[in-house]
């Protein structure tokens, strides 16, 4: 099954990705904070975080800086969710090392397909 | 803060938060809802689906609504900066027009899209601002236009940049209204014929965005027979 972190600190949010991934087959694991997310990630080994960039206790940004280090998530793709039109500029994704950034709200089938896309290796 | 102290910077600073912090319980709201829809939690009656689709619709809309008025107000202030970038212009008129099309099929009303051989490959300009502002053009027409017809119709030249003409077949604009129609939450005699207009701000935002990509917006004519708006944006061929 494929793993996926959620790192989000609306409630509601959170069990609308849940309800929704899991409904897809999707094992997912919540956290609602940078801290909790850096503590769990190693040792979730995630195939997707879906990340809010604006947490409680620190920027989303601490959680790439740890993934993008760590040899055993090189699998791991990185999908920014945020409120913020301005991250969605091209550029961020190079600065960001992310994988993917989009903007708050997502559709669902947006999201089931760009997930499915990440997942699957590219055919050149 | 002491009343009357807002400036612009602050007011702008408030309403991106504000659109960030209502992002979150929109989204929740709009993916529970299709969800309830999709039948994951359980199937739905026939009344409870045509419910659920009313939310979705003015879920939405009020989406539609908060982000025009973000943009129109960012717009306004010039804190929008337009991007340059090569776009091809015939791929993002149908685009736009077959976001709308449905709805417009849907009142039986046909879509027409005329490009003429002078419109080049590949234009220069922000295809996102430009997106949007026909795209505001078209649902006006459609939700302004109760039977006939749709048309766009865009050239270009060296001398004056794209033009794009947007014809409908509607009941016309009255002279009292005219003057006011790109005023911001303008309400004028007539009403919009469908759920998914927004807030009365397609018009007032387009004409903020194509200001600030320094072009012209018009009502070019309006009468019994239908209205049409023309569209001039100073950019260049790539």
């Amino acid at each position: 099954m494929i793993k996926v972190l959620v790192v989000e600190d609306d409630a509601d949010l959170v069990e609308t990705y849940t309800d929704l991934l899991t409904a897809h087959n999707y094992a997912v694991t919540s956290v609602s904070r940078a801290s909790d997310a850096i503590a769990v990630v190693t040792k979730l080994l995630p195939d997707i975080i879906l990340l809010d960039m604006n947490l409680p206790d620190n920027s989303g940004t601490v959680v790439i800086s740890l993934a993008r280090q760590y040899k055993r998530l090189a699998h791991t793709k990185i999908i920014v969710v945020t409120g913020y039109a301005e991250i969605l500029q091209k550029r961020n994704y190079i600065s960001l090392r992310v994988d993917l950034i989009l903007r708050k709200p997502v559709q669902n089938d947006t999201l089931l397909q760009k997930m499915s896309e990440l997942l699957t290796p590219a055919v050149i | 803060m002491a009343e009357g102290s807002i400036n612009t910077e602050t007011l702008i600073g408030l309403l991106r938060l504000m659109g960030h912090d209502i992002r979150a319980p929109l989204g929740s709201l709009i993916s529970t809802n299709d969800m309830l829809i999709a039948g994951t939690y359980d199937p739905l009656t026939d009344k409870q689906m045509h419910a659920a689709q009313r939310m979705k619709r003015n879920s939405r809309r009020a989406l539609a609504i908060i982000d025009d008025f973000i943009t129109y107000v960012k717009a306004e202030a010039a804190d929008l900066i337009p991007y340059s970038q090569p776009f091809d212009p015939r791929a993002e008129l149908e685009t736009c027009v077959h976001q709308v099309k449905p709805s417009a099929e849907e009142k039986g009303l046909l879509c027409d899209l005329l490009i003429t051989d002078s419109v080049p490959q590949q234009l220069v300009g922000d295809a996102a601002l430009i997106r949007q502002v026909v795209t505001a053009l078209l649902w006006n027409g459609v939700a302004f236009t109760a039977s006939g017809s749709l048309r766009v119709e865009s050239d270009w030249s060296v001398a004056s940049g794209w033009s794009m003409r947007f014809r409908d077949t509607g009941s016309g604009i009255s002279s009292e209204d005219a003057p006011h129609i790109f005023e911001p939450f303008f309400r004028g005699q007539e009403r919009p014929q469908v759920p998914t207009a927004g807030a009365g701000l397609g018009l007032a935002l387009s004409a903020a965005l194509v200001k600030l990509m320094r072009g012209q917006l018009t009502l070019e004519s309006t009468g019994a027979a239908g209205s049409t708006f023309c569209l001039n944006l100073p950019i260049p061929c790539a």
